[in-house]
Formats: structure tokens, C-alpha cells, sequence
């Protein structure tokens, strides 16, 4: 299997310093999000990849081609390395209409050319457009040309730098979900940096989670959100609850956890050690008015609501049982169940959606 | 009006402006990207000129320059011919007095280029050299066309240098602006005012133009 093998170490100036030990497919259709919180690195470690920015130590492998090797001086430069970057404010250039956009950099014969990028338009819905100028578009389709150019040479490999970031709220809902689609008939694999958790979700494979400039954890995108490896991956990658507590019994893969006053049940590995911090993801918390005796979830807290905020379609709602306890559920359920702040609930938490990590 | 010196002014500005084309864009192509952290020193001594007085500038081009200076014996040998007093002199003088009215606005208009655009095209496969040709120049060309506009009419009028480097041969280094001194000198001043008048409104449509064109460019963004 080709891969892409980054390690490398780019220390700024001013003293910042970005680490990169990745690896990501280097054929075929995926998706692998960077994903941290805003100075964490991502755009330094495509703009590396791209060959934009020279790191000082390491080597950059892409399949069996050496992109980047300090040792060797081997550094090729952008234009060698055949990937396609997504600027963040797309770089359109704005003396060039779209076609002409597009069709820059496009190699060979004349009417080759022009074919590739005609089909690109098509398959971009810019049809009608192609003697526009890019300020005389709207952000959805600047963003389409973008995409549309940096694909037109046919990359290796695709870097995209927050993708859906310069769109507003309701576009960027429309275009999450095409953008994978577009991906995938690319057929070239994917870098993508985001700092939004949705779009994480709704897009990658596989995730990289990024803090402080060092790579934290890297795996397929639901192992992660499920088992974070430490407290910070588990805070960047949003597990809304995450609280310390002391293994108190083991039982067949099965973990006692005495949290302040309450105890947990959670699915742990005998190795872990007996301090761990609890991890519990806002959706995998089931709230209900009355406390049912018989059923799957061995995980059944009796609190008060402390605090109800909304957000979108969903609702947060934040419990004190003996923790306190963050559970995310849709608006419609909320107002089923109409709560209010002060009322008293159970909160159904099956053992394993909770995660345990070592304090 | 003196054709003569008129012809010659030409010939100085124009040969001036085609040199700090060729050789001023790179040197404000590489200030407006570099990282150096001397950087500003350069920018200072490009700007010198601005400053001095000319006579300063004309004093140590014939330090260096004359017949005892190391350019001057060089230019001498290669040559057989003085630097000071020729045009090559007036030339090599009028360079060095008008570089910050080249790289200058050249380093402005180059700067305001986004980098991503650049470094788009190169992600795009395009080497550097046809990058700047396709995307830097045409989006820096107001500012790129306002240094040799400048440098043009800034030469035309350039006195100080010209007069203490080349002195005042006919032909040879008596520019348009060396002929109004001498027909002061010698109480002429109608035809001193005709080359006044002319140089006058020659300055004006230039700046005219290149103000044009730089505020029609603004308007269009």
C-alpha cells in the first residue's frame, strides 16, 4: 500500500514550532482531516506537504517518490510535487475569468485542454459562467472554481485548507455534504485542515488530531471520536464530559469507577491504571423523566438540569448527578420532555460509550 | 529650445528607465518577498538618493569614477575612454540618483500582490519565472509602469549630478535642464522660458497619466 510519510520538525522564527509524525494513504479516494483548534499547526503541515514551506529536519515520502529529505538537501519544489492546494480564500486569480482559471496550468494540446475544462465546468455547475471574473461570483461558486482548478492537473494528492470556512452558515450545510462527493470523483487522496467538528465528521476517514503544533492522535475518524487517547485529545475532538475517577472493582472487562459521589460502570482495559479520567460524548447520554428498571444500560444517574442552552438543532444540557454531566439532544426531544432547569432527571449512559483514559 | 540637448535628454532618460527595468525588478521582486532580516538595510541605501543632495552623490562618483577612482581606471582600461565628462557617465550617475524612484514604487506594487496567488500558480505546476509573467506583473503593472514614468521624467529633470559628473559638453552631457542654466547665465531667459514651459508641461502629463492610471486601476477593483 503507497503511502504518505511526513516526519518533519518546522521551527519559526518567532518561536513557534510545528512536529509532524503522519501517515496518510497516498492512492486512491480518502479523506484524512487535520484537525486542531486554530494555531495548532494544520496549515503549516499542508503548506510543508506542498512544498511551500521548507521544514528544518525530517523527510516527506509520497509513495516511493522523496519530496522532502533534510539530510539529503532533497527539497522539490512545489511545482515537482503534482498536489493540488485549496487556499483557504481560494487565490483565485482576479484578472482571469473562470475558464481561464481553470484551464491555468492545465498541461498538453490546446483542445485537450479545453475539453478537460469544459467538463470541469460542467461537473462543477459553473456552466454559463466561464467569462466571469471571480469577484463577480458568489462564494459558493468561487469556491467551485477553486476546487475545480486545483483538481483540472489531475494531482496525486489533494490539500485543502478549511475548505467550507469562507462560507457562510446555510451554504456551508449544502456544500459539506456535496464537497465529499466531488472528493470521491477526484479519486485522489485527500488532506483537508479543519477546526470545525462537523465538518470533521461529515468529510474524513481518518483523522489527525493537532495540538500546540504536535500531532496528538491519528486513526480512523470514529476510533478517535470514541477513544480519545488523552484529556486533550478528548477536549479537542469534543467530548463535552471528561472527568477524573478511581477504578474501584474490574469485573470481566468491566470497569467499577467511583466519580465524586456517583459510580460508573464503563467497559475498560485491564492494563489501565486505577486513576483514569472519564470520558463521555454529549450524544451518547439518553435523558428520560422516568427511572425504567428493565433495560440494556447499566448506567443510570439520578440528577437535576442545571443549565439548558440551545444551539442550532440540538440542545445542551448540562446535569448535576453527583457529576456534572453534559448531554446533547435534539430540540424536539427537549421540548417533549419539556425541561426545565431545576427538574429532575435520569440520565442513561450505556458502559460502553464511556471511555477511560489514564489521568 | 536647444534639439540638440533635448535629443540627448531623451537618450539618458530612456537608456536610465530601460536599465532600471532590467535591473531594479529583481531587486524589488526579491525585497518584497525576502524573509532577511537585513532586509531594511537595503531598503535604507535604496532610498538614499532621495536625500542626498546630488551633490553629495556627484562628489563620490568622481571619488570612485575619475581617473584614480577603481571604477574609473576599469571603465579606462576596458575602454580607453574617462568616465567623468562622457555619457556613460552622465548614464552610470543618473542610475544610481534615480533607483528609488524605480524600485520603489516596483516594491509597493509587487507586495500588494497576494501571496497566495503565487504560490497558487506554483501548487499549479508553473515555474517561478512564468508566474511572474502571468500573475505578478499584470497585477502589479500600475505600480511597475508608475517607477519607469517616474524614473523617465525624474531624469529629464535631473541637474545637480548631471552637471558636476559630466560638466556641460554640447552633445555630449548638456542636457535640457543644463541648457536653462546656461541661458540664465548668459541673460536669455525667453529662450530659457520655452525650455522651462516645455519641461513644465512635459512633467505634468506625465504625472497626469501615471495618477490616471493608477486611480482608474483603483476604481476597477
Amino acid at each position: 500500500m503507497n503511502e504518505l510519510v511526513a516526519s518533519f520538525d518546522k521551527q519559526y522564527r518567532g518561536g513557534a514550532r510545528v512536529q509532524a509524525e503522519l501517515r496518510a494513504p497516498a492512492e486512491g479516494f480518502s479523506v484524512t482531516v487535520l484537525f486542531g483548534p486554530s494555531g495548532s499547526g494544520k496549515t503549516t503541515i499542508l503548506r510543508c506537504l506542498a512544498g511551500l514551506e521548507r521544514p528544518e529536519h525530517g523527510e516527506i515520502r509520497f509513495g516511493a517518490d522523496v519530496w522532502f529529505n533534510a539530510a539529503k538537501a532533497v527539497n522539490l519544489p512545489p511545482q515537482q510535487r503534482g498536489v493540488g492546494y485549496l487556499f483557504q480564500q481560494y487565490a483565485l486569480f482576479p484578472h482571469r475569468n473562470v475558464a481561464q482559471n481553470i484551464a491555468y496550468g492545465v498541461p498538453g494540446e490546446r483542445s485537450e485542454a479545453a475539453a478537460r475544462v469544459e467538463s470541469l465546468i460542467e461537473q462543477f455547475e459553473l456552466s454559463g459562467l466561464h467569462n466571469r471574473l471571480p469577484r463577480e461570483l458568489s462564494g459558493g461558486q468561487q469556491q467551485r472554481v477553486a476546487l475545480a482548478r486545483a483538481i483540472a492537473c489531475r494531482p496525486k494528492l489533494l490539500l485543502l485548507d478549511e475548505p467550507l470556512s469562507a462560507l457562510d452558515h446555510t451554504l456551508r450545510q449544502n456544500v459539506r455534504s456535496q464537497l465529499r462527493r466531488w472528493l470521491k470523483q477526484c479519486a485522489a487522496p485527500t488532506l483537508m485542515v479543519t477546526h470545525d467538528r462537523d465538518d470533521a465528521m461529515a468529510l474524513g476517514d481518518r483523522i489527525v488530531v493537532l495540538d500546540q503544533g504536535r500531532i496528538l492522535q491519528q486513526g480512523p475518524l470514529a476510533e478517535v471520536f470514541a477513544r480519545p487517547a488523552d484529556e486533550t485529545v478528548a477536549k479537542i475532538v469534543g467530548v463535552e464530559t471528561v472527568v477524573p475517577g478511581q477504578i474501584v472493582e474490574r469485573q470481566a472487562g468491566m470497569a467499577k469507577i467511583a466519580v465524586n459521589a456517583t459510580t460508573l460502570w464503563a467497559a475498560a482495559d485491564e492494563r489501565s491504571p486505577d486513576r483514569v479520567l472519564v470520558c463521555i460524548r454529549g450524544e451518547d447520554v439518553v435523558l428520560t423523566r422516568a427511572a425504567e428498571d428493565a433495560s440494556s444500560i447499566r448506567n443510570r444517574l439520578r440528577g437535576r438540569v442545571v443549565s439548558i442552552s440551545l444551539e442550532g438543532p440540538v440542545a445542551r444540557v448540562m446535569i448535576d448527578c453527583g457529576l456534572q454531566l453534559a448531554a446533547t439532544i435534539t430540540r424536539p426531544a427537549c421540548e417533549e420532555l419539556s425541561l426545565q432547569t431545576g427538574d429532575e432527571v435520569y440520565a442513561l449512559i450505556k458502559a460502553t460509550a464511556i471511555h477511560v483514559v489514564p489521568d | 529650445m536647444d534639439w540638440n540637448a533635448a535629443w540627448l535628454t531623451c537618450k539618458l532618460a530612456g537608456a536610465t528607465t530601460a536599465v532600471l527595468f532590467a535591473l531594479g525588478l529583481p531587486l524589488a521582486v526579491w525585497l518584497s518577498r525576502t524573509r532577511w532580516r537585513g532586509r531594511f538595510l537595503i531598503e535604507a541605501a535604496v532610498a538614499l538618493p532621495l536625500v542626498l543632495p546630488p551633490t553629495v552623490l556627484g562628489f563620490y562618483f568622481l571619488q570612485f569614477a575619475g581617473p584614480r577612482g577603481l571604477i574609473g581606471q576599469t571603465f579606462e582600461r576596458l575602454t580607453g575612454e574617462m568616465l567623468p565628462f562622457s555619457f556613460f557617465g552622465i548614464l552610470l550617475a543618473s542610475i544610481i540618483c534615480n533607483i528609488p524612484f524605480a524600485v520603489r514604487p516596483f516594491e509597493t506594487a509587487l507586495s500588494a500582490v497576494d501571496p497566495s496567488l503565487i504560490e497558487a500558480s506554483w501548487c499549479l505546476g508553473v515555474s517561478r519565472w512564468k508566474t511572474f509573467w502571468s500573475v505578478t506583473a499584470p497585477l502589479a503593472w500600475p505600480g511597475i509602469v508608475t517607477g519607469l514614468v517616474l524614473t523617465f521624467a525624474h531624469t529629464v529633470g535631473e541637474f545637480g549630478v548631471v552637471l558636476m559628473v559630466g560638466g556641460n559638453i554640447r552633445g555630449v552631457t548638456r542636457t535640457l535642464s543644463i541648457t536653462i542654466y546656461d541661458d540664465v547665465q548668459s541673460m536669455d531667459y525667453a529662450r530659457a522660458n520655452t525650455t522651462a514651459v516645455a519641461l513644465l508641461l512635459f512633467s505634468f502629463v506625465v504625472l497626469g497619466i501615471t495618477y490616471g492610471l493608477n486611480q482608474g486601476r483603483a476604481r476597477a477593483r
